[in-house]
């Protein structure tokens, strides 16, 4: 596996969201249109249930990985990281819920962009093992 | 609840056509408005998902597993504060092993998400 660029809380360089709610710890790569991300799924997580990661907490790892993203670039101009918000979720399959312990790598690809909103499809991997792909169209809140 | 003190429900009525209403109010003291944002209290998205995907669970009178969320649209960002009380309308329909959901969250008139889903028993 590759070297991260940013891990734990380097990642609040990236987002504005912070615990109990943060659900992206480790970034690994960024380009134009596509980065990687990845997430410890440790106990104590807010969507942890019964030894899993539910639902939300899948969802809210995608969402989260795109604030990454979105943040990546005016990171690296030093500036801080904006709000951004869900606008759609779409597709988002599940084949099976992680477990306390696993490690998510997850890929984002740019579709989209237009007046302020990115479409982005993800596909969030355990090693191998694809558990969820989806579509996201992620809004950010100019100051 | 899976996320601890996020919602009451206040009042469950059936309407017509099916639709399941739960008359709901949003805590601004759960916790999780420490991390999302500091100092500006917005309702993570997905609480509001899993507060469907309960109040499904309700209706299906068993606990289920939202595994293909076709589209969510959040067209209005719900707070707290602005939102208080907020009505979760479910129409959940029994699919041979499945479920089909379609499911919003608003106020009287106003639609703030509205969601389709097909959902199995989480065995």
């Amino acid at each position: 596996m590759k070297e991260p660029l940013l891990e734990g809380e380097g990642l609040y360089k990236l987002i504005p969201q912070r615990n109990p709610i943060v659900m992206v710890d480790t970034f690994f790569s960024a380009t134009e249109t596509d980065a990687e991300t990845g997430l410890h799924v440790q106990s104590g997580n807010l969507f942890c249930e019964g030894g899993l990661l539910r639902e939300p907490g899948m969802i809210e790892h995608v969402a989260q990985s795109a604030a990454a993203f979105a943040g990546y670039a005016p990171y690296t101009r030093g500036e801080a990281p904006k709000l951004g918000f869900i606008g759609e979720v779409k597709k988002f399959k599940i084949v099976r819920l992680p477990k306390v312990g696993e490690f998510l790598h997850t890929s984002l690809r740019v579709l989209g962009e237009a007046a302020g909103v990115t479409l982005i499809a993800a596909e969030t991997k355990v090693a191998e093992e694809v558990l969820a792909t989806c579509q996201m169209k992620i809004f950010i809140k100019e100051d | 609840m899976l996320i601890k003190d996020y919602y009451t429900i206040e009042n469950v009525s059936k309407q017509e056509n099916g639709v399941v209403r739960f008359d709901i109010s949003l805590n601004e003291d759960c916790p999780v408005y420490e991390g999302h944002f500091p100092g500006e209290p917005v309702s993570p998205g997905v609480c509001n998902i899993q507060m469907i995907k309960e109040c499904a669970d309700q209706v299906a009178g068993k606990p289920l597993f939202l595994n293909n969320l076709q589209q969510c649209r959040l067209t209005t960002l719900v707070t707290p504060l602005a939102h208080p009380q907020l009505e979760v309308n479910i129409l959940l329909e029994e699919k041979g092993d499945a479920y089909k959901l379609k499911a919003t969250i608003g106020k009287g008139e106003d639609t703030y998400l509205d969601m389709k889903a097909e959902l199995i028993y989480n065995v």
